[in-house]
């Protein structure tokens, strides 16, 4: 048999396919940046973009490392606030402000896991949503610094880099885009990668992968800490793109939409969470024709999802793909 | 002495699952742990191996007491054990899943990860070569390195474990019933691997309800019963012993006096 120097490799071999996937992603940013011009369809795709952040966040947190929350919409607020808080009232340049409010999530998010995470399962869900609910009255409350839920954050200037002003959709398209391209890279890292690996395996069994050396408490404290950090990060990005916005955005429904985007689009892969926030953002405003039947709609579709591609949209889609080009090449 | 179990015992409510048993197990030996059912064999791994915690004893590792360790903590001084029903990790292939047991040997960390610096690049290559070493080491073919773990048949499924424990370069392996289920082939496969791991030096902790592999293979013996260590010796000496023999066979009602 050859030696093991030989056969080596393999696990790199799939973590390139993943790379090239994110070559592909950037291409294809590039190429609607450059031709889509409707103002409109930019600012869905932005939104998507945002959310997907968020969402590769949860990815780790709920597909991967098997923890549920249901209040990330906290730490999404977190990061919107403080992005307009230091830019408003410190007057920090917006760049610096997102970072902060990327690493005061992350803060955040670490100092709640530790209580939170002694939880599993169902109750950790309770938990979660607990701890969202009491963020969403707090940001409510708190009018002297967030503002309420009426005015809330008005009148924050839109992102800019220097002497470039990010004020319209086209332009926030292109940070909103590198961003997202290099934080699906970083995800991607992580998911190809001994900690990756530890995390599948103490989703699965944590007396297992506990019994080979996996210290599992820090690993699912140090993933809730990264998936509050990248909420807080798309937080950061709303409040600018959105320039006006009050408490309610940050209640239990956007929790439930990161969830949902997770689920919907697969929870094996990050791709899923980039599938899954398109899918969610998108697909509402094709229903505004159906006015009143909206809802209704959308709970068929998310059923028929839910039934018939339990892996995920994602992975249904690709699946359907794959079968049809194997079963032309059989021909 | 590699393992030394003093005086271990675990009570759940008015059950004493396991009653100050002592053992002890040597490098380069098979100590076999046998038993009845229920007697109180896997609780006394578990509470080697820290998944649960011992309610009094003492337990020695290289000389050092371990008693009330993390699981995590006991792998990194060197112990690992496999499952009485493989703990194979789904939505990871075979060679992931070994990999995961070389997890301590690298160092790689959050952010480190993340950026896939340099080192961690190389860090990856090594514990891939590790587990392909582990994998090797236990005769699994490479033509299943991809395949999902979960999906391989049983026998295949144990290897795929045992290969796991192994990637952790391991001084002391606790073996929980390794060939249940197996058919006499995969036993005799099973029982030789075993014999080469110990003669590799490694202490091995064998919970079997095969005799054939008990008596054939171990040096040591150490029999329990309802919680409490009944008798210890070689295969010979056990074999030989009226207590177990009572244990196994159970002892015949004694007639009431005024009958």
């Amino acid at each position: 048999m050859a030696p093991v120097e030989d056969v080596r490799g393999r696990v790199a071999r799939r973590y390139w396919r993943d790379v090239t996937g994110v070559a592909c992603l950037a291409v294809i940013a590039l190429a609607i940046g450059l031709t889509v011009t409707r103002s409109y369809y930019l600012s869905m795709l932005v939104y998507s973009a945002i959310f997907a952040i968020a969402a590769l966040g949860m990815s780790l947190l709920f597909g991967f490392a098997g923890q549920i929350s249901v209040g990330q919409a906290a730490f999404f607020g977190v990061g919107a606030y403080t992005s307009a808080l230091l830019v408003m009232r410190l007057g920090l340049p917006p760049l610096l402000g997102m970072v902060c409010a990327t690493a005061l999530a992350g803060v955040f998010g670490w100092l709640v896991s530790r209580p939170l995470l002694r939880l599993t399962t169902n109750y950790l869900a309770m938990g979660t949503l607990a701890f969202g609910v009491i963020c969403f009255i707090v940001f409510a409350q708190l009018r002297f610094i967030t503002g309420g839920i009426d005015p809330g954050i008005v009148g924050l200037a839109p992102f800019s880099i220097g002497p470039i002003v990010l004020d319209e959709p086209r332009k926030m398209y292109w940070l909103v885009a590198m961003v997202l391209c290099i934080v699906m890279l970083l995800v991607i890292n992580l998911v190809h990668s001994r900690i990756g690996r530890a995390l599948k395996a103490l989703k699965v069994s944590e007396v297992a992968a506990a019994g080979l050396g996996v210290d599992v408490v820090r690993c699912k404290v140090a993933t809730f800490t990264l998936a509050a950090a990248l909420t807080g990060l798309a937080g950061s990005l709303y409040a600018h793109f959105q320039t006006a916005f009050n408490a309610t955005v940050f209640g239990v429904g956007l929790s439930i939409e990161l969830l949902i985007m997770v689920v919907v689009g697969s929870v094996a892969t990050p791709w899923g969470a980039l599938f899954g926030a398109l899918f969610v953002t998108i697909l509402p405003s094709f229903l505004d024709d159906f006015e009143h039947y909206k809802l209704l709609v959308w709970g068929v579709v998310m059923s028929a999802v839910m039934i018939y591609m339990p892996d995920g949209f994602g992975k249904g889609v690709v699946d359907v793909a794959v079968s049809l080009f194997k079963r032309r090449r059989l021909k | 002495m590699t393992l030394e179990v003093q005086n271990f015992s675990k009570r759940y409510g008015g059950l004493i699952a396991v009653d100050r048993v002592t053992l002890t197990a040597t490098p380069g030996d098979i100590t076999a742990l046998i038993g009845p059912n229920g007697a109180g064999k896997t609780t006394l791994l578990n509470l080697i191996s820290g998944v649960i915690m011992t309610d009094g004893g003492e337990c020695l590792l290289f000389g050092e007491s371990v008693a009330g360790r993390t699981p995590h903590e006991l792998a990194h001084l060197g112990l690992t054990r496999t499952y009485q029903s493989p703990q194979l990790f789904d939505e990871m292939n075979v060679l992931e899943t070994v990999m995961v047991g070389a997890h301590q040997h690298g160092t790689a960390g959050f952010i480190s990860s993340m950026f896939r610096m340099r080192r961690t690049r190389k860090e990856e290559t090594r514990l891939e070569e590790q587990a392909l070493r582990a994998i090797e080491r236990v005769g699994l073919p490479r033509s299943l390195l991809l395949r999902p773990a979960v999906d391989l048949a049983y026998g295949l499924q144990r290897r795929v474990e045992i290969a796991r424990a192994l990637a952790m370069q391991p001084r002391v392996v606790l073996l929980d019933e390794p060939a249940a289920g197996l058919n006499q082939q995969e036993k005799r496969e099973l029982a030789s691997l075993v014999q080469s791991l110990a003669s590799d030096g490694l202490t091995v902790l064998l919970v079997e309800h095969d005799m054939d592999i008990v008596m054939g293979i171990s040096q040591h013996v150490v029999v329990m019963n309802f919680g409490c260590k009944i008798a210890e010796g070689t295969p010979a000496e056990v074999q030989a012993n009226q207590a177990v023999i009572d244990a196994y066979l159970g002892v015949e009602a004694e007639e009431p006096a005024d009958a």
